[in-house]
């Protein structure tokens, strides 16, 4: 846990997570950072069911995955990044932090190395103008998709909360 | 003439690209990325048959080098699946300096003019790197593996690859070629390491096809 708040003083830390846990680890890491305003890129699940597991009152929401835009809700194509980008460096310069949940999503709907592109340059641009990166992944879902290495690169922080590298070894050959 | 042995040497080459291609086209419709070393792996043996039968037909030394090299390539890729996952920080600068020294060791012996030795080492390498290593690790991660499709799967797949990554590199690796006493003929070579990976790549074509059926 004292890992888990240290992270969160870096300008971009990775929490790696397990699937069935992550949204914990969520919840967690936006209890520390409640005194803060911030953007929250979901792409999981829709931000009418995130309003309900966690206070919002500071945050916007970017969803790529709802359907109803609201006051403090804008909505994303998950397959353009491009669009993903603007708004995000639009939204950002109004708040504390930006957080992506989950960024191996972004792998569902793009090829790996317009992800990794697209990751280099928002952090960069979150770095250059003071703002935090919460960067959260799916641990073997980035082993399998080999980025991990990459956004290990970009991170100035990694918390490793993830399954072992053998659950990326066991849905692989499950699935073939 | 073509010699005789050519032709099995096609035979198993194309069985070998064929059984990549058929894992190039699961691995692109699964999203199954982790299993591309097994893929190059599969490429560069098949590749390996390849020039070892053009050297047979022109007699040029240089393809028996190329075909050496390509064994070591092979070893060397394969073994980033278990590198994968158990250094993944580290898995591409051990993958490179393993690289590195396939290619050395290809180099010196080609300036040295000894295919035979190359050879032999080219066996050792993989067979350490693919036999002993990947496929030692897929066939204990199968054991462990508490998820039942995935322990069928990679016991499956650990199995079939041994008889090209253990047993047919390590029957050149330690200069284990049997010799038969056939009547009229003679002491014969049974080409033992051949027929153990051409059968490696037709189970492990039929382990694909059949493991498509058994969902989780």
């Amino acid at each position: 846990m004292k890992k888990e708040i240290k992270a969160l003083d870096e300008d971009v830390s990775l929490f790696l997570v397990d699937a069935l846990k992550y949204q914990d680890v969520i919840v967690n890491i936006l209890k520390k950072l409640k005194q803060k305003k911030g953007v929250y890129v979901a792409l999981n699940k829709p931000s009418k069911k995130l309003k309900k597991l966690f206070s919002s009152k500071n945050l916007f929401f970017l969803d790529a995955v709802g359907k109803e835009k609201e006051k403090d809700v804008d909505l994303l194509t998950p397959q353009n990044l491009s669009e993903i980008s603007i708004k995000i460096k639009k939204k950002s310069k109004d708040y504390d932090f930006v957080l992506f949940d989950t960024i191996d999503s972004f792998l569902t709907y793009n090829k790996k190395q317009y992800v990794e592109r697209f990751l280099t340059d928002i952090v960069g641009y979150i770095r250059d103008n003071n703002k935090k990166a919460v960067l959260i992944g799916i641990k073997q879902e980035l082993i399998k998709h080999d980025l991990l290495n990459s956004v290990e690169r970009i991170s100035d922080e990694v918390v490793d909360l993830g399954a072992s590298a053998s659950k990326a070894f066991e849905e692989t050959f499950a699935k073939l | 003439m073509i010699p005789s042995n050519t032709y099995i040497l096609w035979i198993s080459a194309f069985f070998f690209i064929l059984a990549g291609a058929f894992l190039f086209y699961r691995i692109k419709k699964e999203n199954l990325f982790l299993l591309y070393p097994i893929d190059a792996y599969l490429t560069s043996i098949g590749l390996s048959f390849f020039f070892l039968s053009i050297y047979n037909i022109t007699s040029l030394k240089l393809l028996l080098f190329i075909s050496s090299f390509f064994v070591m390539f092979g070893g060397a890729y394969i073994s980033r699946l278990p590198l994968k996952l158990i250094n993944y920080r580290n898995e591409k600068k051990i993958f490179y300096s393993l690289l590195v020294i396939a290619i050395i060791i290809s180099l010196y012996m080609y300036y040295a003019n000894n295919a035979a030795l190359h050879m032999r080492i080219a066996h050792i390498y993989t067979f350490i790197l693919a036999g002993l290593f990947t496929i030692g690790y897929i066939i204990y991660s199968g054991i462990k593996s508490k998820n039942k499709a995935a322990k069928i799967k990679s016991l499956g797949t650990g199995t079939t690859l041994s008889l090209c990554c253990f047993v047919a590199h390590g029957l050149i690796a330690f200069n284990m070629i049997p010799l038969i006493a056939l009547p009229f003929a003679g002491l014969i070579t049974v080409d033992l390491p051949l027929i153990f990976a051409s059968l490696s790549a037709i189970t492990f074509i039929i382990v694909l096809f059949v493991s498509r059926f058994y969902k989780t």
